[in-house]
């Protein structure tokens, strides 16, 4: 798994490639908590080259949105393939995060 | 076809068992939904051994493919720890905290999922993707049949 990271008008896009599972998640999840520490309130993380994801990967976006929520933060998913959409579906995460179809509407959800 | 993997459950293996396993199901004639399910559960179910039964330490794994004309079937027998999955109480969904979902996926991904009570060390798991879609009344019908 790679994630390339850039910060750009105070929110955060993060692009995830590869697997997230039980092997890769404590790298997102590592990631994530460097980000909360600088105080970014606003991210943006792109799954269109995620192919996969477990349990431990949704674990790893609860926990993050938690967080979030407890700094009045925005945590929006962006172009999650049918795949890993359906995972996060079977766990009715659908209703709890904010998955949208592109990095626009994103970006016009996080600044509004 | 039959076929047996014999593996250590390490966080590595694991993730290089799952592409042995996505080339199987790709030549099952399953669709990619229901490839992706099955793929998920036996991943799940993988991690809970490496994770509870093995406690982290990597040990050894029995698992058996079976492609037959109407279903996938997949054993899982470990050495762990005794664990009946399926008498695991569902979550509260959407959960309010991370973790505790890997037993649902499985249970939810898989059409039938079944414990050998009899198994005498660790435990065997029996695990049925059929190919095509059935009315959840089927399922249960043929739940009540088998032991």
């Amino acid at each position: 798994m790679k994630i390339n990271q850039k910060l750009k008008d105070e929110v955060e896009h993060l692009e995830i490639s590869g697997d997230l599972d039980f092997q890769t998640s404590p790298d997102l999840r590592e990631k994530l908590q460097e980000i909360l520490n600088r105080q970014v309130r606003k991210i943006i993380i792109n799954l269109k080259k995620v192919g996969y994801i477990d349990s431990s990967g949704l674990a790893t976006f609860v926990e993050a949105l938690q967080k979030m929520k407890r700094i009045n933060g925005r945590l929006i998913l962006t172009e999650a393939v049918p795949a890993v959409r359906s995972v996060f579906e079977i766990a009715k995460l659908d209703k709890v995060f904010t998955l949208v179809d592109s990095e626009n509407d994103a970006l016009q959800m996080v600044t509004q | 076809m039959e076929k047996t993997f014999k593996l250590i459950a390490s966080s590595e293996n694991l993730t290089r068992f799952r592409s042995q396993l996505k080339i199987l199901l790709d030549q099952s004639g399953l669709i990619e939904k229901k490839s992706g399910e099955v793929l998920l559960a036996i991943q799940e179910v993988l991690t809970n051994i490496l994770k509870h039964g093995y406690r982290g330490k990597p040990s050894e794994v029995t698992i058996t493919y079976t492609d037959e004309p109407d279903q996938i079937t997949i054993t899982v027998q470990d050495s762990g720890k005794k664990f009946d999955m399926t008498q695991h109480a569902d979550p509260k969904l959407p959960p309010d905290k991370p973790g505790g979902l890997g037993i649902y996926l499985i249970k939810t991904s898989m059409d039938k999922v079944s414990y050998d009570k009899n198994c005498k060390n660790g435990n065997l798991l029996r695990l049925i993707k059929f190919k095509k879609e059935r009315k959840e009344n089927q399922i249960k019908d043929m739940k009540e049949v088998q032991p």
